[in-house]
């Protein structure tokens, strides 16, 4: 059998979402099966009635959703842990289940309650380091960076930006150009937490710098909320939403994927290769899409997977990413919801659940007109990487 | 605050045992494979190249170029507080190894390129780190590390 990217005739039938919030009384268990109903009813199916469960990179067990939502006869489960590249990911991994016969409803969810359940990854808590290298972080981590005080994502990442602009001599203001269109895009979406905040240049650049080269403004927003989907076989759905396909995609590592401060390689990424395959499998190029959902837990993440796509080369990220291109009504929109820097941050799930609104035509203000095909990437932990093609 | 309430390594005793005993001695230590002589950074238990399993631990240069690096404004451990603006930087060292340590210079001088020097400063008793030191900074190579910081 030969190896392929390509799914056949399977399809995201239902998403659901929660409010997205900084501050709620509602438990990460709460919020989750919040999205999972809301994600059933939108398929039109029963709860009990789902039969699969992908697990996206959340820490409730197994049981917590056959418990909470009465399955019947679930037949498969997994649960996937590769950080933000999980949700796109695990939704490949369930298209595929679907079409091995392995399970017919298959539920995926992701939740992260950031602020309520005090796992906040850029808040300075004292604890933070202690309290991770007591979980199962590699190695590497609480030997190697602990001590040197590198204990969160916007310092692991910042070593990959200053190699990558010292070595290409790209120009940071990139990254301004990814916050100030992104926050765009939330303006026009009442879903998104900084719909009524708009920033601008001089905000942007008045912004503290907390870890060279970030400004504040470059680092997604935390919040509290959970995001799920539904994925069935096109041909058995009972849904009265138009059928978004899952083309394909693929997930993919770097080498030394336990480190980025002690790397040979600091700008390899898992994305090269998934986005390969993907594309070579598919028969298409990333721009052949009409927008793009990309992760953007760092505007300069956004930028190193628009070229790892291959929508430019290496360095040439901030040429590519001007307003007029990706902003709002833009000739290749990103991150049409206000993504992780000002829409929420739900593990991305949140940019799956927004291309398939795009893809059904009912993204509101924000809609791309005639959306037919849409790629969503995730990228987590120390650069593993996924990617998807959703078509209508 | 005092700088040995730092997070200190947790695993002296196991895999990294050579690499935080090498700390104080002045010596930075790698994995190398007995068998084909694949540099391995970070430790592991197997070589990737030709699987086997006996790896020795080799000296690696004191001196090096920064790879990458970092300038922290904020600390994210309260150890890091009254350090800030704290330099961190990936040096490059021979026989192959990016070692990650604190920079002793002023972080607004750190370049990718620019050759440091290791030096290694004692936070706990057993335990040391390294502070890579700007040419125009750095003391002759010291052979112990220093108690003070
Ligand atoms: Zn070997």
């Amino acid at each position: 059998m030969s190896l392929t990217t390509a799914v056949e005739n399977v399809a995201i039938t239902g998403i659901g979402e929660t409010e997205f919030v900084r501050g709620t009384d509602k438990s990460t268990r709460r919020l989750a099966m919040q999205s999972s109903l809301a994600a059933c009813r939108d398929a039109g199916i029963e709860p009990s009635s789902i039969d699969g469960l992908v697990i996206a990179g959340n820490d409730l067990s197994i049981e917590d959703y056959i418990t909470h939502l009465g399955i019947d006869d679930l037949r498969f489960h997994a649960s996937l842990h590769i950080g933000g590249a999980t949700p796109v990911a695990s939704i490949i991994l369930a298209a595929r289940v679907v079409q091995a016969g392995m399970a017919s409803r298959v539920l995926v969810p992701s939740v992260w309650a950031a602020i309520s359940a005090g796992t906040r990854l850029g808040s300075g808590a004292a604890e933070l380091s202690t309290r991770w290298a007591d979980e199962l972080v590699p190695t590497t981590k609480p030997n190697l960076e602990y001590p040197y005080g590198t204990v969160v994502p916007m310092q692991w990442y910042s070593f990959h930006a200053n190699r990558y602009f010292a070595q290409t001599g790209a120009d940071p203001i990139g990254m301004e150009r990814v916050a100030l269109s992104t926050r765009k895009h939330a303006n026009q979406n009442p879903k998104a937490y900084f719909r009524d905040r708009t920033l601008s240049s001089e905000q942007y650049r008045a912004s503290e710098i907390l870890v060279k080269p970030f400004h504040l403004f470059d680092i997604s927003l935390e919040t509290d909320g959970s995001a799920a989907v539904i994925v069935q076989a096109a041909s058995r759905p009972n849904t009265t939403n138009g059928l978004v396909y899952i083309a394909g995609g693929a997930e993919g590592h770097p080498a030394q994927p336990d480190t980025m401060t002690s790397r040979t390689n600091v700008l390899d990424m898992g994305l090269t290769k998934a986005a390969k395959h993907t594309f070579a499998d598919l028969g298409m190029r990333a721009d052949q899409a009409d927008f793009a959902e990309i992760y953007d837990c760092f505007t300069f993440v956004a930028l190193r997977q628009m070229e790892e796509l291959g929508l430019c080369g290496l360095g040439e990220a901030p040429d590519f990413a001007v307003e007029s291109r990706i902003g709002p009504g833009g000739s290749f929109p990103v991150n049409t919801h206000g993504g992780l820097l000002s829409q929420a941050h739900v593990l991305g799930m949140n940019h799956v659940t927004e291309a398939v609104k795009q893809l059904r035509g009912q993204a509101g203000a924000g809609q791309v007109p005639d959306a037919r095909i849409g790629l969503v990437t995730g990228y987590g932990d120390f650069s593993n990487g996924s990617v998807m093609v959703l078509r209508n | 605050m005092p700088e040995s309430t730092r997070p200190a390594p947790t695993d002296k005793s196991g895999l990294y045992a050579p690499y935080f005993e090498g700390l104080t001695q002045g010596q930075i230590k790698v994995q190398q494979c007995a068998n084909c002589s694949a540099v391995l950074w970070p430790p592991q238990d197997m070589c990737p190249e030709c699987y086997a399993t006996s790896l020795d631990w080799v000296e690696a240069s004191n001196e090096g170029t920064i790879y990458t690096y970092s300038v922290y404004n904020r600390a994210f451990h309260p150890a890091f507080k009254e350090l800030l603006p704290y330099g961190a930087v990936s040096v490059r060292v021979s026989p192959g190894a990016t070692i990650l340590g604190e920079y002793g210079g002023d972080p607004a001088d750190i370049e990718v390129g620019q050759t440091v020097r290791a030096e290694f400063f004692q936070t706990a008793p057993g335990v040391a780190l390294i502070r890579w030191m700007p040419s125009d900074l750095s003391t002759p190579a010291p052979n112990q590390p220093t108690t003070k910081e």
